[in-house]
């Protein structure tokens, strides 16, 4: 495998740096043969609990009309024995796979991890930054402390890479560096962005968990300036996400330090994003005359 | 896109079936295709999927059977609603000149929108529709005038042919199937696997699913048409047989 768009990522080598966003589809091996057959080069699962989890009742996703969604689906998964049918069912198709994992205790995320090692997944995903989830998530993310001891415990007992997903906080340059330092190959930033939608005429919040997580355009300016800002500070390899819809955009996020990608809520709204996005940057590379994708990471940093 | 709605009227069509019709305060902003369908959210206690039944000059129009919480909702409460949609594929009529609409119980709620096209396009239709208790049936041309032939199949054998509607339809296009360009079918799932089965090599059938639906948008997964790698909400909810046999196959088992 080599080609222009080749990239290597938490020790991963993929075809190209287009990823699907954790939580679009990928809790069952039927997923993942739609999202492999869409063109993304590594498959990320939705984030796995111990436990199966319902999620919430409808509504749990509303699109905006500022454009982008609004989403609490409440962690909907069908807990740890559901991992290995979609490490199976990647293999099979030859895609690598990454397992999302988050945990109520730091015992929970090493269970969970050891599981995903166990059934061959190529990295896990630590998700530390769900939104609306509570006890989950955020909490744990916006805590640089928190973050270091939950990486350091997950590294510390799995061979394959750890991937850690921040969220949007005050501390997350300080947060990012925790979790690098604790032993975090790469970064996924941002998740979604605590948010909410009211209906005017029944006066109700619309999603039954009242608030959810804003994703899609409106968001990304935001991430952007968050993997900006942790590449200048760390220069870490990072996986943007956030909005992210079309060649310019994922063009962007590289220049601000990102090696990889991940599309979730444009994938919901154009099901040949990823194939426009590739062909896209390989057409600005050429303008530019780069052969490498790699060679054009962080380059907005003087 | 979310859009409110005024619930404006409600009638009984039988002992069990409703038709609500929806002031919209900003119009789809697309024509709906039949079996197309929204989401409607019941502010407070649910969101239900139900297809589009009818689409008029900013109505919209549902038909539903109360099954639980969110259907009795939609029965009880006035006052604002949400919508979602149109979501799903639909299906077009343009190519065809004769159809025939086979339905079992709430399966009836797409024909109104269904009529409607392909009056427009000069299909002719006819419709087979099979209930358990001949209580529930109304006069589909109160709904539909257009359609040409009404079958009707009852499991008390009160009322038309004596049995389900995929028996009657399974007579019947054994004689007639050659008239019909397509066959839709609307239905629970046992009924429509039944239709594919035994039709489905005499006539093209199309068959319209249903599933969990949550989100509608192709993230959540919940509507995935097991162990085909398809999802209801984005795919379907329409299909041909060929397509979704092993779908139909697979629930069977349970
Ligand atoms: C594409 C589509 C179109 C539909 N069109 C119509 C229609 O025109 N008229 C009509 O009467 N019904 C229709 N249904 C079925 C209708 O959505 C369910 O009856 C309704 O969601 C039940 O909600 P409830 O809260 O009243 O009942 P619940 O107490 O939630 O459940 C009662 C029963 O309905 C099933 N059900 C529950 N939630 C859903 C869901 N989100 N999607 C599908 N089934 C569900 C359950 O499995 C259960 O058997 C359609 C379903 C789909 C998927
Ligand atoms: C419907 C939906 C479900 C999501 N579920 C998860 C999840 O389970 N775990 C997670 O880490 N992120 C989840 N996310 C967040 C996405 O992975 C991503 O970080 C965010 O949506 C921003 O990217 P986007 O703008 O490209 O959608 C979800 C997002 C959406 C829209
Ligand atoms: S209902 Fe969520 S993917 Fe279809």
């Amino acid at each position: 495998m080599s080609g222009i768009l080749n990239t290597r990522i938490a020790g991963l080598t993929l075809e190209h740096p287009v990823l699907n966003a954790s939580g679009i589809l990928g809790s069952d091996p039927e997923h993942i043969d739609i999202l492999a057959s869409h063109g993304f080069s590594a498959i990320v699962t939705k984030t796995f609990t111990l436990n199966p989890r319902e999620g919430y009742n409808p509504p749990i996703l509303v699109e905006l009309r500022s454009g982008g969604f609004l989403n609490a689906i409440g962690l909907a998964n069908p807990g740890i024995q559901g991992i290995k049918p979609l490490v199976d069912r990647a293999k099979l198709l030859g895609k690598p796979i990454i397992i999302s994992i988050s945990g109520n205790s730091i015992e929970e995320f090493t269970k969970i991890a050891e599981v995903a090692e166990d059934s061959g997944a190529s990295a896990v995903e630590l998700n530390l930054s769900c939104p609306h989830v509570k006890g989950l998530g955020l909490e744990l993310g916006s805590d640089p402390f928190t973050v270091f001891l939950v990486a350091r415990e997950v590294s510390s007992i799995l061979k394959i890479p750890v991937i850690v997903k921040l969220g949007l906080s005050d501390r997350i340059i300080e947060s990012a560096g925790k979790a690098l330092e604790a032993g975090a190959r790469a970064l996924t930033l941002i998740n979604t962005i605590r948010a909410l939608a009211i209906d005017i005429y029944s006066f109700k919040p619309i999603l039954s968990n009242i608030y959810g997580g804003l994703s899609g355009p409106p968001i990304k300016p935001i991430a952007l300036r968050v993997v900006y800002d942790v590449y200048r500070e760390h220069r870490a390899e990072i996986i943007g996400c956030g909005g992210i819809s079309n060649w310019t955009d994922a063009a962007e996020f590289i220049l601000a330090g990102a090696r990889a990608i991940q599309v979730g809520s444009a994938f919901l709204k154009n099901r040949k994003v990823v194939y426009e996005i590739l062909e896209g940057i390989k057409k600005w590379m050429n303008v530019l005359g780069y052969s490498s994708v790699e060679s054009l990471v962080g380059r907005s940093h003087v | 896109m979310f859009r409110s709605a005024k619930k404006t009227r409600i009638m009984i069509l039988s002992e069990k079936y409703y038709y609500v019709e929806f002031s919209l305060l900003e119009d789809l902003g697309v024509e709906p295709r039949p079996l197309q369908f929204v989401n409607i959210w019941i502010p407070g206690v649910d969101e239900v999927p139900m297809s589009i039944s009818q689409y008029t000059e900013e109505k919209l129009y549902v038909l539903f059977k109360v099954v639980g919480e969110g259907t009795r909702g939609l029965r009880d409460r006035w006052g604002f609603f949400g919508v979602k949609g149109p979501l799903g594929n639909g299906i077009s009529l343009n190519n065809y000149s004769r159809v025939l609409f086979i339905a079992g119980g709430t399966g009836i709620a797409p024909l109104p929108l269904l009529a409607r096209h392909a009056e427009r396009n000069g299909v002719e239709l006819d419709v087979i529709w099979g209930v358990k208790k001949s209580s529930e049936l109304f006069d589909v041309k109160t709904l539909a005038p257009s359609v040409n032939n009404v079958y009707y199949a009852s499991e008390d054998c009160i009322v038309g042919y004596c049995g389900r509607a995929s028996d009657l339809a399974e007579r019947f296009l054994r004689e007639h199937a050659w008239r019909y360009d397509i066959v839709i079918c609307v239905g629970p799932k046992n009924m429509l696997l039944d239709i594919c089965r035994k039709a489905g090599s005499l006539v093209d059938v199309y068959v319209s699913l249903e599933a969990i639906v949550k989100c509608g948008f192709g993230a959540c997964g919940s509507c995935i048409l097991k162990p085909i790698p398809k999802l209801l909400c984005t795919d379907g909810p329409v299909f041909k047989c060929n397509e979704v046999y092993k779908h139909l196959e697979w629930n069977s088992q349970y």
